[in-house]
């Protein structure tokens, strides 16, 4: 529980220093400043990442579970999450880097076959899956001074904030129906902590990068690589799925 | 001047509107003076009884296959024995006495004389025997048997001769042909007179073949049928047909006993119908033993049965009460498309037919060849349905226990339904899905995602996705203002 208030407060914080830097922006010599254009680079407001996650559901750690029925279907084998995330540099902290929301969807899915209960032969060949969309909405903070002051092309960032997945159980037949009757499908809160690194492909190529800005307002690409703590235990609820991952997340994101 | 160029342009333009607009058999007597002539052909298609031609306005009007075009012909339509119905405008009907109405059928223009003069080398041929005209406009009725009785043949009649429903089987391989029927006036010496008006027809009798066996894969009330790929493009999708039909299983479970020896009961099996791990059911509903069997399959003790054959103990039965392999009872519905038969056409255009023969594919899997055409199942066995790319046909809402006789066809263009493949049988099992397993686990969460789980959750929110929407109206309101 204690995480879930670090992440109504980093949400609440950072919507309450959005709202003060729309507020300030015509006075920009205040403590903050909203994002604005460079000299000769286009405006930055936004960033859009591109996410591939090692995604594993911690369905069997739920303490009221006696068994794991999610290893024993799945098995151990490493699934994977495709994301994509949107974060709006709302604020810009002048020396330190850019303040602001920032929401995203994946989707996950791991499939295996559903044996026979007499584990008679043929072998079943029906199949059973677990289909995870994993939501969030957090604060994002990018120390981005190192790349814009001294030219080190690294960007440190960290996330906080509410998590939500909506999942379904399913199997050849459509969506699962458990021994009382209930609808294999739900949706599970939690929270979402991350903290990551981002390496600026501008470095590379910076005539290419300033191009790419020109013709479509592209200010920088980055590669990065991030450590997930996706805890969705079920916030508020009586019953939930645990369906969160603590995860490595790799992928591609522009700033524009 | 520019009143007598006013002058020529109107008349002009009104010789121009009087030839376009003019009625079809002004135009034909402009081109042909002294010669009846078939000016318009309406189409329809209708049922032809035995023995005699229903009328324009009979009930049965239209009983072409549906989904196909009206000039579609298929072997539906063939079987039915059904015929066009042509309703021809005829122009210089006082000439018709002289001339006499013929209509053929080929793959090029059949009103050339040569083209239908002998029959080594007639590409056409008769679809009625020349007639006089003595109406207009005319109606005449074109049998379906006739269209195709020539169309897969290497020589053709040159002289009517109503076909028997074994032309149906005549096309031996797969994909649809383009067949002309031609209206048109000769002379007695078969000299073409008159206009000539062609209607094009699409002619498929045959769908193909399922290329190698299917097999059956089991799951939870339902079976999955894996269907051999098929390098035919006249095949455009899958029926797959089983029995006894989902949803109607009115058989009795029954678990087979050996009675002489133990006076009926199986000790192992009796009377505990917890003990009972498999069961078989009738698969022919037409069956007088299943009128008076349970229908409440489910909830209701298998019946033990006496077999009063010496069997072993925990056999399992067919429906006549014979041990049967894997607990099936073969389907008299569902016959494998192993006879077929062949058509061959001698010199003097006499078509005969021969058994289908039996080839073998590269990859050793024994194909059928020129197997017969059947009408398909009724529509009551269809139980799923594929596109041709599909390698998996899923069976849902079948009973577990029940044993199903299994079958799958091919489908063409033109609606045909191929030759049935093998008839494996499969019987639905319980299996474990990860639900299950969760719930028999402890397991408490969903029930929707509109479901209320928990105190302070109200339903049919997703708070989060609210959140969002809330963030992202934010930031373009924010742009706008900016």
């Amino acid at each position: 529980m204690k995480s879930a208030w670090i992440g109504f407060g980093a949400i609440a914080l950072t919507g309450l220093l959005s709202a003060f830097g729309a507020d300030a922006r015509a006075s920009d010599d205040g403590a903050f400043e909203i994002a604005r254009p460079d000299a000769g680079r286009s405006p930055q407001n936004f960033e859009m990442e591109v996410r591939v996650a090692l995604y594993n559901p911690q369905v069997d750690s739920d303490p009221t579970l006696h068994g794991t029925p999610y290893a024993a279907v799945f098995g151990s084998s490493q699934r994977y999450e495709l994301a994509m995330e949107f974060d709006w540099q709302a604020i810009r902290i002048p020396h330190l880097g850019t303040l602001g929301p920032g929401v995203s969807v994946g989707y996950t899915n791991a499939t295996g076959i559903a044996q026979r209960t007499d584990n008679g032969l043929p072998a079943s060949q029906e199949t059973t899956s677990l289909t995870i969309m994993p939501l969030y909405l957090v604060a994002v903070f990018r120390v981005d001074t190192f790349m814009r002051d001294l030219h080190v092309p690294f960007v440190p960032y960290a996330k906080a904030g509410l998590g939500e997945a909506l999942w379904r159980a399913s199997n050849t037949a459509g969506t699962s129906v458990g021994p009382t009757g209930t609808l294999g499908e739900g949706h599970t809160f939690g929270t979402q902590l991350a903290a990551g690194l981002q390496f600026s492909l501008g470095v590379i190529d910076p005539h290419s990068a300033q191009q790419l800005d020109e013709s479509t307002g592209i200010n920088n690409t980055y590669i990065f690589a991030e450590f997930m703590m996706s805890d969705l235990t079920g916030i508020g609820q009586s019953h939930a799925l645990y369906v969160g991952s603590n995860s490595l997340v790799f992928g591609l994101s522009f700033e524009f | 001047m520019r009143a007598r160029f006013s002058l020529v342009f109107a008349f002009a333009f009104a010789a121009a509107w009087a030839f376009a607009f003019a009625p079809g058999e002004a135009r034909a007597q402009t081109t042909t003076s002294s010669a009846p002539s078939v000016a318009g052909i309406n189409g329809a298609v209708q049922r032809l009884e035995p023995d005699r031609v229903t009328s324009a306005d009979n009930s049965n009007e239209n009983p072409h296959s549906s989904g196909v075009l009206v000039n579609d012909l298929n072997f539906e339509d063939c079987q039915a024995n059904l015929v066009y119905g042509f309703d021809l405008a005829i122009s210089n009907l006082s000439y018709a006495s002289t001339y006499l109405l013929n209509i053929w059928a080929g793959t090029q223009d059949c009103s050339q004389l040569a083209n239908r003069q002998t029959e080594a080398t007639a590409v056409c041929w008769p679809l009625i025997t020349p007639v006089i005209v003595n109406s207009n406009p005319y109606n005449v009725y074109v049998r379906m048997e006739d269209i195709v009785s020539q169309a897969f043949t290497t020589s053709h009649i040159v002289s009517y001769a109503a076909a028997t429903q074994e032309v149906c089987q005549g096309q031996t391989a797969t994909g649809a042909t383009a067949i002309t029927v031609y209206f048109f006036f000769t002379d007695a010496q078969g000299n073409p007179y008159g206009n000539v008006q062609p209607y094009p027809l699409t002619v498929d009798l045959r769908a193909g073949d399922v290329q190698g066996n299917i097999s059956l894969g089991v799951g939870q009330d339902l079976l999955i049928v894996n269907i051999p790929p098929t390098s035919d493009p006249d095949t455009q999708g899958w029926n797959v047909y089983c029995d006894p039909p989902p949803g109607n299983v009115s058989g009795v479970a029954t678990v087979a006993v050996d009675a002489p020896t133990n006076n009926g009961q199986c000790p192992a099996q009796v009377p505990d119908s917890s003990s009972v791990d498999s069961a078989v059911v009738d698969a022919n509903d037409d069956s007088s033993a299943d009128s008076s069997v349970d229908s409440s399959f489910d909830s209701a003790v298998p019946t033990i049965l006496d077999d009063a054959g010496g069997n072993a103990c925990g056999v399992k039965l067919n429906d006549a009460g014979i041990p049967a392999p894997g607990g099936c009872s073969s389907s008299s519905v569902l016959v494998p498309g192993t006879a077929g038969v062949t058509a061959v056409t001698d010199e003097a255009g006499v078509t005969t037919y021969e058994e289908a023969s039996t080839i073998t594919d590269e990859a050793g899997t024994q194909l059928l060849s020129g197997g017969a055409m059947k009408l398909p199942p009724p529509s009551q066995y269809l139980c799923g349905q594929g596109g041709p790319a599909s390698s998996q046909v899923n069976l849902l809402n079948l009973r577990d226990g029940v044993y199903y006789n299994v079958a799958v066809a091919a489908v063409d263009a033109l609606g045909n339904v191929g030759p049935l493949s093998n008839v494996p049988c499969g019987e639905p099992v319980p299996v474990n899905d990860f639900w299950k397993l969760y719930y028999e686990a402890g397991g408490r969460a969903g029930g929707g995602f509109c479901s209320a789980e928990g105190a302070g959750t109200p339903a049919g929110t997703s708070g989060l996705g609210a959140l969002m929407i809330a963030s992202i109206v934010a930031m373009v309101r924010r742009r706008r203002r900016k």
